[in-house]
């Protein structure tokens, strides 16, 4: 379990290095959250309830945060994108 | 080897498999549609360790309503762009799974080994910061 948390950790550290828009970031920290939360069950021996309402939390402000982001990125720049254009 | 063994093998081989597609897809809705198969699966393990209300929660919750505002968000914005793989990083990924899947076992083998500790979360514990200071490493490289 702590070797398929790693490399989920790894793969969502990698999509957010080359992520280029918004929405990969977020599916970016959806890797990293579960990855994490992952080793906790295993490391800290954690029962399941406590893992979870930690979980359900976390990644609900996450998402909470980051559809803010999106809707205001969409309405102000008409896209997602976070790449810089030379002509800004 | 028995079936519960193999069984765990299979689950955190497809999630695996399935987040390294999400990571390859250059279409972000496809990305998004393998994140929500990878938290399927993901819930799965939650389930194979006797976790039930985590399989029935992470399947309402993350698949239900967080996979589902991911896959719509990443329709609604749909674009295909191109992506610089960086394959040095899945080596690294591979190699650090392997080497924190088989020190444990190692550590067990014998007197000359004792040196490695048999305690696993420690690798976890090592292996976390190596990979922020690598990211600090590529993002001070390449730029943000």
């Amino acid at each position: 379990m702590i070797g398929l948390s790693l490399v989920l950790l790894v793969i969502g550290l990698l999509m957010l290095v080359s992520s280029r828009d918004l929405i990969r970031l977020l599916i970016s920290l959806e890797f990293m959250f579960s990855a994490i939360f992952l080793s906790v069950l295993y490391t800290l021996n954690a029962s399941g309830y406590e893992v979870l309402v930690t979980m359900i939390f976390t990644s609900c402000c996450e998402l909470m945060v980051l559809v803010g982001v999106v809707v205001f990125f969409s309405r102000k720049f008409k896209t997602t994108s976070l790449e810089v254009k030379e002509s800004d | 080897m028995t079936d519960a063994v193999t069984l765990e093998i299979v689950l955190e081989g497809l999630a695996m498999a399935f987040a390294l597609m999400s990571y390859a897809s250059r279409d972000n809705f496809y990305s998004a549609l393998y994140m929500c198969l990878t938290m399927m699966t993901i819930a799965g393990i939650y389930a194979f360790y006797g976790v039930h209300s985590a399989f029935a929660l992470i399947t309402l919750i993350f698949i239900g309503a967080l996979g589902i505002i991911t896959v719509v968000l990443s329709y609604s914005f749909r674009e295909i762009k191109s992506i610089d793989y960086r394959f040095g990083w899945i080596v690294f990924a591979l190699i650090v799974s392997f080497v924190s899947l088989t020190l444990p076992n190692f550590a067990n083998a014998g007197d000359y080994v004792d040196a490695i500790p048999s305690f696993e979360p420690i690798y976890m514990l090592i292996a976390l910061p190596l990979i922020l200071m690598l990211v600090l490493i590529e993002v001070w490289r390449d730029g943000l």
